[in-house]
């Protein structure tokens, strides 16, 4: 099955209406397709909104008694799962990261299926964080809207962002667009700075100083949206990592390592 | 040097995936938080699936029950939380509907009970303008739609069942139900980008 009649079929597989042969040619085609999967991602918002047009009922009051009792029922038969351990301890963030171990995925999730994950994240904000900024918020949307056409240009990179020890959940992606030296930056399941503080994004080429891509500190619900312009070219990049700095950015990284991605 | 700082807003509720974290370490009170703040939505996408309250008590506790022991399955970079707690929720409705479906036969579902109500189940008034604009957009969206592909789309999402059993159902041929599913999906997923744009132009 080529692109075209695979294209077809989207809807439905997004839909998980699919069966049979037609099932099974459009996985064996996606395995090996990134611009189908692209397209899948945009059908799969759509569907990943549907239970927005459901009427919302509350649950009857008992039945969270009822959940926690099932809970602890299992807690006392000790097939609980084990805890995990807690984090280690936070390590000091020195030199060039070259040797340590970094678990690192190459993008093969294309830019706009990340854009699309990044708009539906924006969607199941907790409302407790909307406060006074929905004007900010809306226009935010908008301007993620803004970028799409350019996140969906030729000459794009994206490098995936991967929580270190110190922040296991945290998650990032970073579209680059080489020729314009401009990026977005999306980081899901980040802790917010304390006051004072902010994150910078850094970019090492082959040399063992990072250069300072600038900081952001805008964090609601763990979610960050971050569009800029380079100050330097993003071109034969190898490395890049978050840290945590004072307010305004250091010179050189201060702070333990948050984030690390690894080039091409 | 670019720079996008704000102080967040002060001592803030624990974020969702915070609230999970401390799930994962088997904090009971960080589970009884996450309940509280979604469990309307898992019970209202089970009662509008399976169509029966005892059913969808039982998968609610389940989903939170999942959240218990696989909570570490979660991946942020996937989409938000709640996005990750309604799929599961969705996956095992269809579970039970399938199970159902193989007792019984279908029966004909009549475009009437395809209407969506818009509402959102009273004067809530927790309900801030990004979230009702978000129900509206989408309930809108797929109002909009012709109802032929809404029936189609609707039943496939909320029912379970595949092209050819919405083709059974309806007594419509199959490829006119693969063509009202793809043209209705589309044309929801322009209308809810289009939608979203005017709205915030208005703001
Ligand atoms: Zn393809």
């Amino acid at each position: 099955m080529n692109c075209e009649a695979v294209e077809e079929f989207l809807p439905a597989h997004a839909l998980g209406a699919l069966e049979g042969e037609d099932a099974a040619a459009v996985e064996k085609h996606l395995k090996g397709c990134p611009t189908c999967r692209l397209a899948l991602d945009g059908h799969r918002l759509v569907v990943l909104n549907l239970p927005e047009t459901v009427p919302q009922i509350d649950p009857p009051a008992d039945l969270k008694g009822r959940l926690m009792a099932r809970i602890d029922a299992l807690s006392a038969s000790a097939v609980a799962a084990k805890p995990l351990e807690a984090p280690g301890v936070a390590r000091r963030w020195f030199g060039f990261p070259g040797q340590r171990r970094v678990q690192v995925l190459i993008a093969s999730l294309s830019t706009v299926s990340l854009f699309l994950v990044g708009w539906a994240v924006f969607q199941t904000l907790e409302v407790n964080d909307l406060r006074d900024d929905n004007v900010e918020m809306a226009s935010e949307i908008r301007k993620q809207w803004d970028t799409l056409a350019f996140a969906t240009a030729d000459g794009v990179q994206t490098v995936q962002l991967v929580g270190t020890e110190v922040a296991p959940m945290t998650k990032g992606s970073l579209l680059m667009d080489l020729e314009e030296n401009k990026a977005i930056l999306m980081v899901t399941g980040l802790t917010p700075p304390p006051k004072g503080m902010t994150y910078q994004l850094w970019l090492w080429k082959h040399e063992t100083t990072p250069a300072s891509l600038g900081t952001f500190g805008n964090v609601r619900n763990g979610y960050v949206m971050w569009r800029f312009q380079s100050p330097i070219s993003l071109v034969a990049n190898r490395f890049w990592g978050v840290t945590m700095e004072p307010r305004g950015g250091s010179e050189q990284p201060t702070g333990e390592l948050v984030l690390a991605g690894e080039g091409e | 040097m670019a720079d996008s700082d704000s102080s967040g807003p002060g001592p803030a509720a624990p974020t969702e995936v915070e609230l999970l974290g401390l799930v994962i370490r088997g904090d009971r009170e960080a589970l009884s938080a996450l309940y509280d703040r979604f469990s309307r939505q898992v019970y209202s996408l089970a009662l509008r699936m399976v169509e029966n309250q005892s059913l969808a008590e039982e998968v609610t506790q389940d989903v939170f029950m999942t959240v218990w022991t696989r909570g570490s399955t979660y991946r942020s970079d996937r989409g938000g939380f709640s996005s990750w707690l309604l799929s599961v929720a969705h996956n095992r409705c269809i579970d039970e509907l399938r199970k159902r479906r193989r007792r019984a036969k279908l029966a004909t579902i009549s475009i009437d009970e395809m209407r969506v109500d818009p509402s959102t189940g009273g004067d809530e008034v927790l309900v801030a303008v990004l979230q009702r604009l978000d129900r509206e957009t989408i309930v809108e969206a797929l109002n909009q739609l012709p109802p032929p592909q809404k029936q189609v789309i609707v039943m496939a999402y909320f029912q379970g069942l595949t092209q050819s059993e919405i083709s059974d159902v309806l007594g419509s041929p199959l490829g006119t139900v693969k063509t009202r599913m793809r043209l209705g999906l589309h044309k929801m997923r322009d209308l809810m980008a289009v939608e979203r744009l005017a709205d915030q132009n208005e703001l």
